[in-house]
């Protein structure tokens, strides 16, 4: 396994809203990690890339390895020199993280002259081929633009390159997707697929539609208020999901064969941080509760085939 | 069935007029026509910038067209005073896309949903009565009368947002992507309040939306956009015959890892609406462009019943018996 | 996130300074409020016995030239100072709130010939326009409130017309008028009570600065006549003193200082602790 996470916590003053989160990824492997809004999706991303520390949090427990180095706890110099090298972040909003004032040519170079020691020339030469790559037309002209010049597409296409530039083996990509167009949007997906299956990467895809991880995961681990509730194969995802709640967040999405008024909302909204409620996280919105429900923390329980429930009531369907 | 609202070759550009800049002119919307008849649902789809949200400004008159005519009811608003204008406005209501911003930060729940009624000079029997059956109609607690909007979860911010706009009763409601800025399980839950909402009080909507499956799941009619113009007007079960719609539903992700796709890709970028091209404006990207199709505009052509199209090459017979062949393999693929 | 870890930090810092600028405020008002109960002596009782005194048990903080205790004539001088300078921002508000609102809402010919005159008047530096003001009205206190409020109008009229412009855009203001709401109730409704904290905290910071100003010109002899004593009037009167008795001239300018840092410090805190679009974002 090229990353693997065990029992990771992610701390904010008193409160983890990361908590016991584990799962693994090897080269060539797309993992999703599906929730919505607070269930620690990007936390976790963030914690792997080393910058909790940035936005005041702090790894409390578990480990985070990756290719055998102990990142939990890593001096922030060695960290440094994985990051935009080894492991390397797509962010979801090409527009804030690219430099307006600088050509968009010159912001892809850096990582490679930082991480792989390249001059200038050899730099570019490098962009531009991988600009070429991601189908970016004519990348010669557009190594020389600045940003506001592109539309939103070819902007997430530069972050790629940006991210890809420093040769990595691990791509962290936050949502990056969801500031663009339907039609971009599926584009981009398929550039990302692609890239992974070619180049051997893993890729850890963090986003709140099923409907893109049911289209490029091998993998998917469904968060919810901070806990992996569900981890499998996307296959055993979409045709046994045993979690209540990734049973209701599939029908929560209009399929082509749904008739309106079919769609089932789940009841209820995610708890605040602050406001967790004892027990199972889900319990207050769950159609499975049983009182056990309200005393005790389901663990992640591994069955047959890789596939993980945190469900204490995962056999009463 | 009547129509509720008709909307007739309605156009509006803007003029864009600097100090230095040479004199310039943005086609927001241009030559849209259509119909809504009372209680339907019509979606209108597109991506960013087609001018859907411009359409539904000047549906509403909060901006003026350049050209054409929205007739509401029976009445042609270009008619209508400033004052009978705003009285009308109480009939036809819009939800917005971010509920964050839709709500004055320092307007708690109740005042928000009294505001309505000030505005109109509408009396009350009891303002707190109101207050609690608007809230209940949205499926709040009453406990969250006196919080500011800040204190809501967007979820909540949206149902305030609905409830302001049914306050007045109204027969027509834009919905302006209401679930744009929501997760998906709240998104579910308001689509869910939204379809409640209009079988129980016999209202009329329009649905923006950049979202096709959402709009395909939700609405009677689709009207679908590009560049300020309408490509195709389909019921919602309808084939797509435009090679835009076509790749805009191939672009859409079913939550089915067995109905991988892959995606008709589409080159070249997306004309400015400062310049639209003499022809069709999907030309720069379409797989079935000829050279016609870059000099010539395309008409709104009737193909079947309730089913128009504007493409010299549309998506006949040989594509849309592939297309009724997934549809069909998608459906028995479905437990 | 980081509001979370941030903001009880920023709110206590905030509050200390706050509350240290608030304390003096108040008492720097009490004493002008009360000041005829409050000075030991009446400011203008002259004792050319003990003429330019340092301060002693007696006098706190000395004598002038005319014998005339300095703690009293400081603390009616407050009361000339603060109502000079808070009148003239206030009438300088006033009318900026109108005219800026007006301008920003409606737009149009109206908005350029007024920002044009507003313009002018911020062209000129505020003592030429008090003194041309004065050279027609005559020197007193109504010229100098006058000057002072015209010399602010500018910058109250254009925060609060670009406030208005920006508000105008706001959805929930759209919102309002898809409601069939009129000019009337979006402008005092929604587009004013949003943009008055920012103009109410640059009165607060303009007021420290029209002290200054008061205090210039009645060093100049424009402002408040004698015997009335302004902390200007005080120091101008004290600069034939300077080395004899420089307490005659240091105290009134420290007290323009402090009441001027406080003034900021104040306003500092209220733009921190008050904003509640600024806490909206970072909730």
């Amino acid at each position: 396994m090229l990353l693997t996470v065990e029992g990771l916590e992610v701390g904010f003053g008193a409160f983890s809203p990361v908590d016991d989160v584990a799962f693994s990824i090897d080269r060539g492997e797309i993992l999703g990690i599906v929730g919505e809004s607070g269930s620690g999706k990007s936390l976790t991303a963030i914690a792997i890339m080393g910058l909790l520390s940035r936005i005041g949090g702090r790894i409390v427990a578990g480990r985070i390895c990756f290719d055998g180095i102990e990142l939990a706890g890593l001096p922030e110099a060695k960290l440094r020199r994985l990051r935009g090298g080894r492991i390397a972040l797509i962010t979801q909003n090409p527009m804030t993280s690219l430099d307006g004032m600088m050509r968009v040519g010159p912001q892809i170079d850096q990582a490679a002259r930082l991480h792989l020691g390249l001059d200038r020339r050899a730099a570019r030469a490098r962009s531009l081929e991988l600009m070429a790559d991601l189908r970016i037309p004519d990348p010669a002209r557009v190594y020389d633009l600045y940003p506001h010049q592109l539309s939103g597409g070819m902007k997430q296409r530069i972050v790629i390159a940006m991210a890809l530039a420093g040769d990595p083996e691990l791509l962290v990509a936050d949502e990056p997707t969801t500031a663009l167009d339907v039609t971009v949007q599926a584009q981009i997906v398929q550039i990302l697929v692609e890239l992974v299956k070619r180049r051997g990467l893993a890729m850890i895809l963090i986003t709140h539609d099923m409907g893109v991880v049911a289209q490029t995961c091998d993998r998917v681990a469904v968060m919810y208020c901070g806990r992996v509730i569900e981890r499998a194969q996307v296959n055993a995802i979409f045709e046994d999901p045993r979690h209540p709640y990734t049973q209701a967040l599939i029908r929560c999405i209009p399929r082509r064969d749904m008739t309106r008024g079919s769609m089932q909302p789940i009841p209820g909204m995610v708890p605040n941080v602050a406001n967790q409620p004892a027990g199972c996280r889900f319990n207050p919105r769950c159609p499975r509760v049983a009182d056990i429900c309200h005393t005790e923390i389901p663990g992640l329980r591994v069955s047959a085939g890789d596939h993980g429930v945190a469900c204490l009531r995962a056999d009463a369907a | 069935m009547s129509d509720l609202l008709i909307v007739d070759h309605l156009s509006r550009h803007f003029t864009n007029t600097g100090l230095f800049q040479k004199r310039q002119v943005f086609h927001a919307v241009s030559d849209v026509s259509f119909s809504l008849a009372r209680g339907q649902i019509l979606g209108v789809v597109g991506e960013s910038g087609c001018g859907k949200s411009t359409l539904a400004r000047l549906v509403l008159r909060l901006i003026q067209p350049s050209k054409g005519a929205v007739e509401f009811d029976g009445l042609d608003m270009a008619t209508l005073s400033r004052g009978d204008l705003r009285r009308l406005r109480q009939r036809m209501q819009l939800v917005f896309q971010d509920p964050y911003s839709a709500i004055d930060p320092r307007y708690r729940v109740r005042d928000a949903l009294l505001e309505p009624f000030k505005v109109q000079g509408v009396k009350l029997k009891s303002a707190d009565a109101t207050v609690a059956s608007l809230l209940e109609m949205v499926g709040l607690s009453p406990a969250l009368t006196h919080s500011y909007p800040h204190q809501l979860s967007g979820g909540q911010k949206q149902r305030v947002g609905i409830a302001r706009a049914l306050a007045l009763n109204p027969s027509l409601v834009v919905l302006d992507e209401p679930t744009a800025s929501l997760d998906v399980s709240v998104q579910a839950q308001i689509i869910a309040l939204l379809n409640r909402l209009r079988e129980s009080l016999g209202l009329t909507y329009l649905f923006i939306s950049h979202d096709l499956g959402l709009v395909r799941y939700f609405c009677d009619k689709i009207l679908v956009m590009y560049l300020g113009r309408i490509v195709e007007i389909m019921p919602n079960d309808a084939v797509p015959t435009h090679p835009y719609t076509r790749a805009l539903l191939d672009s859409t992700f079913e939550p089915d890892p067995r109905q991988r796709r892959t995606i008709t890709r589409l080159s070249g970028e997306i004309p400015s609406g400062y310049n639209p091209p003499p022809g069709c404006a999907f030309a720069t990207r379409c797989p079935r462009v000829s050279d016609l199709c870059r000099t010539n505009l395309p008409a709104l052509e009737t193909i079947s019943d309730h089913h128009q199209t504007a493409c010299h090459h549309p998506l006949m017979n040989e594509m849309k018996s592939e297309v009724l062949q997934q549809v069909n393999t998608h459906e028995s693929a479905v437990p | 996130m980081r509001a979370v870890r941030a903001m009880p930090m920023l709110k206590a810092i905030a509050s200390v300074k706050g509350s240290i600028a608030g304390l003096y405020l108040l008492f720097l008002i009490g004493g002008a409020l009360f000041a005829p109960w409050l000075s030991p002596y009446p400011y203008d009782q002259q004792d050319l016995t003990i003429m330019n005194q340092p301060p002693s048990l007696t006098h706190l903080m000395g004598t002038d030239e005319f014998g005339r205790d300095v703690l009293s004539r400081m603390i009616t001088g407050a009361r000339t100072s603060l109502s000079v300078s808070v009148t003239a921002i206030g009438v300088s508000v006033l009318s900026g709130l109108i005219l800026g609102a007006a301008c920003g809402y409606f737009g149009g010919a109206f908005d350029r010939v007024v920002m044009i005159g507003v313009d002018l008047t911020w062209s000129f530096p505020e003592i030429l326009i008090a003194l041309m003001l004065v050279a027609i009205i005559g020197p007193g206190l109504q010229g100098v409130v006058l000057a002072i409020a015209i010399a602010y109008l500018a910058q109250f009229t254009r925060l609060t017309r670009t406030q208005v412009m920006v508000l105008k855009g706001e959805t929930f203001v759209e919102a309002t008028v898809n409601l069939g709401a009129g000019h009337t109730h979006i402008l005092f409704a929604h587009l004013l009570p949003n943009a008055l904290a920012p103009v109410l905290v640059a009165a607060m910071l303009a007021t420290g600065d029209a002290i200054i100003l008061e205090a210039t010109l009645g060093f100049f002899g424009l402002g408040a006549q004698p015997p009335t004593p302004s902390w200007g009037a005080m120091m101008s009167s004290g600069t034939a003193q300077l080395f004899i008795a420089p307490w005659v001239i240091l105290l009134p300018g420290l007290a323009v200082a402090l009441t001027v840092i406080f003034l900021n410090l104040f306003g500092d805190a209220i733009i921190t602790a008050l904003d509640i679009r600024t806490k909206l974002r970072e909730a």
